[in-house]
């Protein structure tokens, strides 16, 4: 048989159609989607829990578990969730490697210098926040920054 | 032409005794400080408690009106210095040193760049500058400007008209939050400034040009030992 | 880095070019008086090289000065600098001596061509012929001074510079001697220029004088130069630095081995020797001879000024 006649062109057609309507974006089969705004997690944490910020991007496909760790015995006592933020009950050390396990921190350091000397001794929250629209540390500009340097250092000395 | 020989060698007397008489007459404000006031201003810069944070230049910014593109004071950041998460850097004030021998107030052919008899502040006295830039060519730690709205050469002057006369400490040392600046009188034996002086090893820059600087540094203990 | 811009410049091509004039203006004037005392005497008004010298000195000062006014951060208050003096300024005596330079600069021109001034006059404008018959008796008195200010405003271009201690290169004791011998020998080269281009004979008396003195005059700043930068490189830390980014490879080290030592002192010393020995001077030979020097002092003012400011201590 050959692909010439009309049965061959047809079949062509065929896969043809096929594999457009398989690699089209939105279609269950195409691709997995885990939603963030899915989460089981927000049965729980519907205020807390919304995600709007960069780190929402449904390309990066970012779960809650990714950043935070497995359920585990959450929300009950001793549980390994990793929390973040000053008042967070996590090591900074693990605060921040949970960050670094994407960011590069040589790629950090030329975004500004100081996230070398805070490396693991200021847990990232402590100046960024991930969860809101826009992250208020990219916002500042001008003596804003100074200040925030200030805020703490005042305090600290 | 023995007359005229006679008549050359009267001008140049004339000359040479018109120079001299006139460079004994008093020099104007060039002159170097007299020591007869009470008060001489000097700055400390501690580098091991400078934190790098800008504040100083951000307060002095604003303070005396420091348009953008230029500054009276910033911290040069060296490093980092060690290896990833040890890291440190260094940093050190770069702002105007108040020469005891100020060069830049030696060359300034109007007298625009001046010493304050009374505060040991070099200052610029802002009418008098014609813009000629000697003095931005002439400060070896290269801290002078050309102020873009004013066109005058400017400077830090510890805040004299800004903060001084109100009886308040110069803008950076109010911004800095860790105490890493300490103004004061040298005279006053009990100021905060000699105190330090006293208990602290410190270092000046560029002391072999002879001119006397009175911006003191601490030096960091990060950062290499450069030979 | 690139050659014309980078950290801690602060004066930029201007301010060459007002030394070069400067320097100019006190060579020619210097060079149009060895003239007429040595060799024209009373004849001198009617030589094209001193009515060249007498063109050109005038014009070269007061364009140097307007460069360095328009330099200005503020051009409108340079008064201020006439006004207000400060005696360890270098830049401030300068500016004296130009001012009394330029004034006993017009006197002299006044005096040595007061004949055929008055000539021209012909009863006219009584006042005016006064002061040029006055000016003409104290003529030996005016150029005696002249020769001390034009030596002094020779000196003053460098001094300008070596008063900046920030700057190894500049901070140099030679330097004044250098830009004031350098200074003298553009002088010459704009006399003869202008004066051979004014119909001046190219073999006649005023140019053999004038390269009798030039010959050993380039000779001085060749050694003056070798001076200079062996001084800086045997003083070792930032000087030698300083001397070696200049000199060495880059634009700079092209200007300074083919523009100053190439064009500027080894080619006009060349052609000196060979016009010395032939037997006729031309018209092309003394004016090409002359611009080579020209562009050479102009090309080692630039060169020291940007090469100066380029390493701090």
């Amino acid at each position: 048989m050959s692909l010439t006649n009309r049965y061959g062109v047809s079949v062509i057609y065929i896969v043809w159609f096929l594999l457009l309507w398989l690699s089209f974006p939105g279609l269950p089969v195409a691709v997995e989607v885990r939603s963030i705004d899915t989460s089981h997690c927000l049965k729980c944490h519907k205020r807390n829990g919304k995600m709007l910020g960069l780190h929402a991007n449904q390309g990066l496909a970012i779960t809650c578990e990714d950043c935070h760790g497995e359920k585990g015995k959450h929300p009950r006592k001793d549980s390994k969730i990793i929390r973040f933020g000053v008042e967070s009950d996590t090591q900074i050390k693990r605060q921040v490697e949970q960050c670094l396990a994407c960011h590069d921190h040589e790629a950090l350091a030329q975004a500004l210098w100081t996230h070398n000397v805070h490396s693991t001794r200021v847990s990232c929250a402590q100046c960024h926040q991930l969860h809101t629209e826009t992250d208020p540390a990219l916002m500042l500009i001008g003596p804003a920054i100074s200040q925030s340097c200030v805020k703490c250092h005042r305090d600290n000395h | 032409m023995d007359t005229s020989k006679r008549r050359f060698l009267k001008g140049c007397g004339g000359v040479i005794a018109g120079v001299s008489v006139y460079s004994m007459t008093p020099q104007p404000l060039a002159s170097n400080a007299v020591g007869d006031s009470e008060i001489k201003y000097a700055m400390l810069h501690d580098e091991n408690l400078c934190i790098g944070c800008n504040a100083c230049e951000d307060a002095c910014r604003e303070v005396n009106q420091v348009p953008v593109g230029v500054s009276r004071v910033n911290i040069i950041r060296t490093g980092p210095y060690g290896e990833y998460p040890e890291q440190s850097y260094r940093f050190s004030r770069h702002s105007c040193q108040h020469c005891e021998a100020a060069p830049c107030v030696k060359v300034c052919p109007t007298g625009a760049a001046y010493i304050d008899k009374d505060t040991g502040i070099v200052a610029v006295n802002e009418d008098r500058c014609v813009g000629c830039q000697y003095c931005i060519a002439a400060c070896p730690y290269q801290i002078r400007f050309i102020n873009p709205l004013t066109k005058v050469a400017d400077k830090c002057d510890f805040c004299q008209q800004s903060q001084l006369t109100q009886g308040l400490q110069p803008a950076c040392v109010l911004a800095c939050p860790t105490e890493a600046l300490v103004f004061g009188n040298l005279k006053d034996p009990n100021s905060a400034l000699v105190k330090a002086l006293k208990s602290k090893p410190t270092y000046r820059q560029k002391i072999d040009l002879g001119t006397r600087p009175k911006l003191f540094h601490v030096r960091t203990v990060d950062g290499e030992i450069v030979l | 880095m690139s050659a014309f811009h980078f950290d801690g410049l602060v004066w930029h091509w201007p301010i060459a070019i007002y030394l070069f004039l400067a320097g100019l203006s006190a060579g020619a004037v210097f060079f149009a008086i060895m003239l007429k005392h040595f060799k024209l005497a009373e004849r001198a008004y009617l030589s094209p090289f001193v009515q060249a010298a007498a063109i050109i000195a005038p014009i070269a000062v007061c364009a140097g000065l307007g460069i360095l006014v328009i330099d200005l951060t503020k051009p409108l208050a340079f008064w201020k600098i006439l006004v207000f003096y400060n005696t360890s300024s270098v830049m401030s005596m300068g500016v004296l001596v130009l001012l009394v330079y330029q004034l006993v600069l017009f006197a002299w021109i006044g005096s040595v061509f007061s004949l055929p001034v008055i000539k021209w006059l012909d009863g006219r404008f009584h006042l005016l012929a006064k002061c040029l018959t006055l000016l003409a008796r104290h003529e030996d008195v005016i150029t005696g001074v002249l020769v001390i200010l034009s030596l002094s405003l020779g000196a003053y271009t460098g001094f300008l510079l070596s008063a900046l201690i920030g700057f190894p290169l500049l901070n140099n004791p030679v330097l004044p001697l250098l830009f004031l011998i350098s200074g003298l020998s553009s002088g010459a080269a704009a006399t003869l220029l202008g004066g051979v281009l004014m119909r001046g004979n190219p073999n006649g008396t005023e140019v053999k004088f004038i390269h009798r003195i030039e010959i050993p005059m380039i000779l001085v700043e060749i050694m003056l130069l070798f001076t200079f930068f062996a001084g800086l490189i045997l003083s070792g830390g930032q000087s030698q630095v300083a001397a070696l980014n200049a000199i060495g490879e880059g634009f700079w080290g092209w200007i300074f081995w083919g523009g100053v030592v190439g064009v500027g002192l080894t080619l006009p010393l060349a052609f000196n020797l060979w016009m010395k020995v032939s037997s006729e001077r031309k018209l092309t030979y003394v004016a090409v001879t002359a611009s080579f020097s020209l562009l050479g002092v102009l090309l080692l003012r630039n060169f020291i000024l940007y090469t100066g400011q380029m390493t701090g201590v």
